[in-house]
């Protein structure tokens, strides 16, 4: 048995059992040998297609990110000027809505959540406002549409190939390929997430609904997902209530749901949401969308309720226990925050971020001994890009011992790892106003306000510095804006009043 | 993420493992039989207490293994292993040697010793099926109080049905490129198939007709994934579980979705189990790992328990190897690696990185300085911290030396590269500026501005640095001469040429070069002095000149001869020097007597450049001499005054070039009218009135550009003047922004600039100037944060 061949797998066999056992790029490899054998192997073409879709694969549902031309360009709003409480835009006025006093507010000007999202900005403001947030603040925003990103995406994992592109698009025969069932997934799978052409893809997916006599929920969702990445909103809509119809499937109503969110509608949305619930009893996708919808409309109690049926269904969903921690903690309840951030961290989590909210909490519980030691491991551990997050954050640890020299040390020095930090500068200004040093309190408050016009402190203090110093007219522009951001808030409301008389005396 | 990680009881490394089955082969409970890639077979009792290797036996046999599978294939015999691999199917029998059927019927906690030299068991080859294509995998199918059938799927989705040695049937119910798990239920019957993304259930019935006709499936459904295991549930209730890449679903009877999970990461394996404990037959349990390392265990649709696996499993199996380890949990990965483990209570391996509580206070003191330094670094630099990048540049004077090519000969200068100094004046010689530039990292281009009162071919050079060429671009009178070195990639070096201009004569040998570098927006400046002889020669001295100055001094008088000696002269009390190409001339005289020197001249411009000269070379022959002078305000005044009657003068000038502006065009006006009348009579008389008035005009307009030209050669007498004052305000060590560049460059008129320097707007001129000798300029009221900040971290050091 000594010349005895090798015996192990070999051909086709191996490639499957690789991509099986999701070893995807060995996978591919023998799948390139195996062609280079025999280049009219459809099936070995077909799982290639699939090695190379699945390396670049996003889920379409969570994949929300919006370009700033999608956002304000965006014709598909249905009703411009909706009441309170139907659309994003306007969110119900009621107390327990949006308070940026009791819980921050993003760069964007949507509340704070446990987790951060790319969806997390809504349009709010001008589209000149949004362009210079997003230049000068870190967002997950990008700044040019969302097609010409995919583009380049796109570009990108093909660059990563050596062999250049796998499949010429502009030479294969689609109506034959994209007609047979036995490879058009792979190939509109390929065509949807490797090459991000999304031109394509949808017309594959249209001859492929066509040739499974538009009686195929699946190519009914895909032509969905291209329209939704094409912005053609409607047309979504349509296909994915035709698919409803036919089968009810998690990812069909999650699919349409953001449909509506996309184009403002979350009370439709929330009802898709119930629909699938109907369909699928505590699903945690259809939960999860709910809670999120709930969060941006300010229903924190909601979105709270939401969350845990979620973690009732599924204990360890991440996004939901720092969720339901985040509003505890807004909520004045740091010891049931901390609680559900400490089960994150015994989940095996440990970032800065969740460090330093443990430190929080333990401070604003007065557990000083465990805050200090959690503030020292988010220092230890942070990276840039959190830095100055938590700098500020340490800054206002000093604010509540009552060390103001070293909290505005800290202030400045998240402001070095964040020229654009617009809380620290904020915060800073107050403590220079403290010490007398008023007009640079002015100048840190107004550079505050130019990195972030909707943030409704940096507005506020400085109407207040105006109307002491009897700049009556820029008070009442501030406060104007201020109330803009945050339409209930009693003072400015207030100031306003007294400052009325003195344009009517005039 | 979970909080807690399985609990490992045994693993084994068995390399190129492809394949793990649970099967019973005695005492009613499972052993481990494990297949290899390489064709190995394995079998394991891991609940055999007394012996840690577990092995019972090795058979190697000459095919890769795809899938076991253990039932009772045949009426006659049991304990059977079926093993399929790409081209064969075998059937094993599992025989055990003499020592186990003793123990056969004991139980497993009375197994007492066992020889490891004994073979524990074999296994016998009993018969073996062939196939033409390869097989890709397998499934059982159970029958009533018959032996069960084997159903093989080959890579081409043929299915083949094997009952014992015969082969029932081989079709290809549906046609697809990749084949995927399949199952069947016993309860209704039907076959699943999940081949290429679809499943579809077949009336196994319709199958086993052998009929040849096109099968029918009753429902299929498009997975929209590929599928990986499938697991059928019987009983009243028959479900279908597909594991796909991304979700799982559960199909009923019907075909409709029951449920669905959707998989944060990718599915690797799932496992359907039964527990004894929980008997409860509503509910489908099941176990998923995905290949984030978590075992995810689920009654239905709803996460009942997570835990970390540390490894991601291609394989699951729920055995029960004897009574104290009962539902163990069995894993395989890819790399080899078999677990035998249960879920616990053990808390996930994460650990909390080190604890710093002891502070070092003086550290971290250190730590917040640095920091300081980089804020302040950071707020001097605009926000950014300055990056120590730049262009190095060097100037160095070169050669001096004489003309050697009149301007009449321009025409061959092409060939030679000479220096040719066209607004040179007569006999001057010129002095090499070497200009030297290092460290041009991606610079191409650098633009190089000249500011001197000496002349040079041009004001302005440029430099091409990426194609290695000097290009020397003339934009003064003469064009076209054009000098090319080849130079290094990121140095680079010019010599630019200086020497008295013929126009103007200077009043400082001051030489400021800067350049600029158009793509970094980088730029250099350096100043230097040229040498004085490049300005002046020896000439007569001159004693009875208008404008004098007197140098005082501590020590005694050093000869002049001494002091200039590159000048020939051997008078060590007077020397005479002139302005090349120009009458001008200065005169320096020592006195012994009174340790003074007193410069000597008719030109107030002149005082200057010979002072400091000669301030320049008595502090460079005797280290630490006092030195003083008396600044000569008279002088100032008097320039001043000069200045404003030659102002006075220029526009009253000016008001006569209007007057005849006027009256010429008035007698063009009278001359249009005449002609368009044609009363040409007074022809004559006109042209006489407006030849003279034309004249008159041209007069006055000399004169005014006249008046302009002695007002600019005042203006730089003036500034002469302020930086000779400064010069002398210097020596008494008084600073002041009295310099020569004081009124240049600026459209502001002298009181103004004045008042701006000494700020107030009270006194005249004069009383100004005399202020601003005697004191040096106030601080600005700059904010001065640091003070106090160092105070505050006084304050808390303190504390």
């Amino acid at each position: 048995m000594s010349d005895d061949p090798v015996i192990e797998f070999t051909g086709f066999i191996k490639a499957c059992r690789l991509f099986r056992e999701n070893r995807l790029p060995e996978a591919e490899v023998v799948c390139t040998n195996l062609l280079r054998k025999n280049p009219l192997d459809q099936a070995t073409w077909a799982l290639k297609l699939q090695c190379l879709s699945d390396s670049t694969y996003v889920d379409e549902l969570e994949n929300e990110d919006m370009g700033l031309a999608e956002t304000f360009l965006d014709q598909n709003v249905i009703a411009p000027s909706a009441r309170p409480g139907t659309s994003f835009q306007r969110p119900k006025t009621t107390a327990k809505g949006i308070n940026p006093i009791l819980r921050p507010s993003t760069n964007a000007g949507r509340p704070l959540s446990g987790v951060v999202r790319p969806q997390s900005a809504f349009k709010s403001g001008s589209m000149d406002q949004a362009v210079r947030t997003a230049r000068t603040a870190k967002t997950a925003r990008a700044v040019s549409s969302t097609s010409a990103r995919n583009m380049r995406l796109g570009t990108a994992s093909m660059a990563a190939g050596a062999d250049g592109e796998f499949v010429n698009l502009a030479r294969i025969k689609l109506p034959k390929y994209a007609a047979d069932p036995q490879v058009n997934r792979q190939l509109f799978e390929y065509v949807f997430y490797f090459v991000n052409d999304i031109k394509v893809a949808h017309e594959i997916a249209g001859i492929a609904s066509k040739a499974a006599e538009f009686e195929d929920y699946y190519w009914k969702n895909q032509l969905a997902k291209c329209y939704l990445r094409l912005g053609m909103l409607q047309d979504a809509t349509k296909q994915l209530q035709s698919s409803l119809q036919q089968r009810k499937l998690i990812e069909t109503f999650a699919l349409l749901a953001k449909t509506y969110n996309r184009v403002d509608q979350p009370m439709a949305a929330l009802r898709t949401y119930a629909e699938g619930l109907d369909a699928f009893s505590e699903d945690v996708t259809m939960l999860t969308g709910m809670a999120r919808v709930q969060e941006a409309l300010g229903e924190y109690e909601l979105s709270i309720n939401f969350y845990k049926r979620v973690l009732d269904a599924q204990s360890n969903n991440i996004e939901a226990i720092a969720c339901v921690a985040t509003t505890y903690y807004y909520g004045g309840k740091p010891e049931i925050a901390l609680r559900y951030y400490r089960r994150i961290l015994q989940m095996g989590v440990s970032s800065p971020e969740l460090f330093m909210n443990i430190g929080l909490c333990c401070l604003a519980a007065q557990q000083f001994d465990f805050a200090l030691s959690s503030i020292i491991r988010a220092q230890a551990t942070m990276t840039e890009d959190v830095a100055a997050d938590v700098w500020y954050n340490i800054g206002q640890v000093m604010v509540d011992v009552g060390d103001l020299p070293s909290a505005a040390r800290a202030y400045r020095l998240a402001l070095t790892h964040d020229p654009d930090h617009s809380e620290s500068l904020v915060n800073l200004g107050i403590l220079r106003h403290r010490e007398g040093r008023t007009d640079e309190a002015r100048s840190l408050f107004g550079s505050a306000i130019s990195k972030n016009p909707l943030m409704f402190e940096g507005n506020y203090n400085l109407a207040l510095v105006c109307a002491a110093q009897g700049k009556y007219h820029e008070c009442r522009r501030l406060i104007e804006r201020a109330l803009e951001a945050f339409p209930d808030h009693d003072h400015c409301k207030r100031m306003l009043n007294s400052l009325k008389p003195l344009y009517e005396a005039i | 993420m979970s909080l807690f990680r399985l609990v490992e009881w045994v693993s084994h490394a068995v390399p190129k493992v492809s394949t793990v089955l649970n099967a019973s082969f005695y005492q009613e409970r499972d052993q481990l039989v494990v297949g290899g890639e390489d064709g190995q077979i394995i079998i394991l009792d891991p609940g055999c207490r007394e012996d840690n290797n577990h092995v019972l036996v090795t058979t190697q046999t000459k095919y890769p293994i795809m899938e076991m599978a253990s039932d009772v294939f045949l009426s006659t015999m049991d304990r059977i292993l079926a093993v399929l691999s790409p081209t064969k199917l075998t059937y094993y029998a599992v025989n055990f040697g003499k020592f186990f059927k003793n123990l056969l019927d004991i139980q497993p906690y009375f197994i007492t010793s066992a020889n490891p030299d004994d073979t524990h068991a074999t296994l016998d080859e009993i018969f073996c099926h062939s196939f033409t294509t390869s097989a890709w995998n397998m499934c059982v199918i159970p029958i009533d109080d018959s032996p069960s059938q084997i159903l093989v799927q080959s890579i081409d989705c043929k299915l083949s049905l094997f009952q014992g040695d015969q082969c029932v049937f081989s079709l290809v119910p549906l046609r697809a490129l990749q084949p995927g798990p399949i199952g069947y239920c016993q309860t209704t019957q039907t076959l699943f198939v999940a081949n290429n993304g679809f499943l579809a259930a077949i009336k196994f019935s319709l199958m086993s007709s052998g009929s040849q006709k096109k099968i029918n499936y009753d429902w299929s459904f498009n997975l929209g994934d590929t599928a990986i295991k499938m697991e059928v549930t019987e009983g009243l209730k028959p479900t279908t579980i597909i594991l796909c890449r991304r979700h799982v679903s559960a199909f009923n009877g019907s075909g409709s979705v029951v449920w669905q999970i959707r998989l944060e990461a990718v599915g690797m394996a799932m496992c359907l189990y039964k527990s004894l404990q929980i008997n409860n037959t509503q509910f489908n349990r099941l176990i998923i790992a995905t290949s984030d390392d978590t075992l995810l265990i689920f009654k239905d649709n709803q996460l009942i328990w997570n835990c970390n696996a540390q490894i991601s499993p291609v394989s699951l199996l729920v055995c029960s190897y004897n009574k104290s380890y009962e539902n163990v949990i069995t894993m395989m990965a890819s790399s080899g690696k078999i677990v035998i483990g249960y879920l616990g209570t053990e808390p996930s391996l994460y650990k909390v990185p080190e604890d710093k509580v002891i502070v070092n206070y003086a550290d971290r003191m250190e730590q917040l300085k640095e920091i300081e330094l980089k804020i302040k670094e950071s707020d001097a630099a605009g926000g950014a911290i300055k990056r120590k990048e730049g262009i190095q540049m060097k100037v160095n004077i070169g050669e001096i030396g004489k003309r050697t090519v009149r301007k009449h000969s321009l025409a061959l200068t092409h060939l030679f590269h000479l220096q040719i100094e066209p607004n040179a004046a007569n006999n001057a010689p010129y002095c090499n500026l070497m200009i030297d530039f290092s460290e041009l990292h991606n610079v191409s281009k650098l633009h190089l501005n000249v500011n001197s009162e000496c002349a040079s071919p041009s004001k302005t050079f440029q430099i091409n640095v990426g194609s290695s060429i000097i290009h020397r671009v003339i934009i003064l009178e003469i064009q076209g001469v054009r000098k090319k070195e080849r130079i290094s990639e990121s140095t680079a070096s010019i010599q630019i040429p200086f020497y008295v201009g013929s126009k103007t004569s200077p009043t400082s040998n001051k030489v400021t070069i800067t350049a600029h570098c158009m793509f970094t927006q980088m730029s250099v400046t350096k100043t230097i002095e040229l040498p004085f002889k490049v300005l002046f020669e020896e000439s007569q001295i001159d004693r009875n000149a208008k404008y004098k100055l007197t140098i005082d001094t501590a020590g005694a008088v050093i000869g002049l001869d001494k002091l200039f000696s590159e000048f020939e002269s051997e008078n060590p009390q007077a020397i005479g020097f002139s302005l090349h190409g120009s009458e001008k001339t200065v005169s320096i005289f020592a006195a012994n007597k009174s340790n003074r020197y007193r410069i000597q001249s008719e030109h107030v411009s002149l005082l200057q450049i010979a002072s400091k000269e000669l301030v320049k070379r008595i502090g460079e022959s005797v280290q630490g001499m006092e030195i003083g002078g008396v600044i000569p305000f008279e002088y100032i005044r008097e320039t001043l005054d000069e200045i404003q009657e030659l102002e006075t003068k220029k526009k009253e000038e000016s008001k006569v070039i209007d007057c005849r502006m006027k009256e010429v065009r008035a007698i063009e006006g009278l001359s249009l009218n005449s002609c368009k009348t044609g009363n040409m009579s007074n022809l004559t008389a006109m042209d006489a009135l407006f030849d003279k008035s034309y004249r008159e005009l041209l007069t006055s307009m000399d004169n005014y550009n006249n008046f302009s030209n002695k007002i600019e050669n005042e203006k730089a007498a003036l500034n002469s003047l302020f930086q000779l004052a400064a010069d002398l305000s210097k020596l008494s060590r008084v600073e002041t922004v009295l310099t020569n560049n004081f009124w240049t460059t600026t459209h502001q008129s002298l009181r103004e600039r004045l008042c701006y320097a000494v700020r107030s707007d009270r006194g005249n001129e004069m009383a100004m100037i005399e202020k601003l000798c005697e004191h040096s300029p106030k601080e600005l009221p700059k904010i001065k944060e640091e003070e106090e900040e160092e105070e505050e971290k006084e304050e808390s050091i303190a504390a």
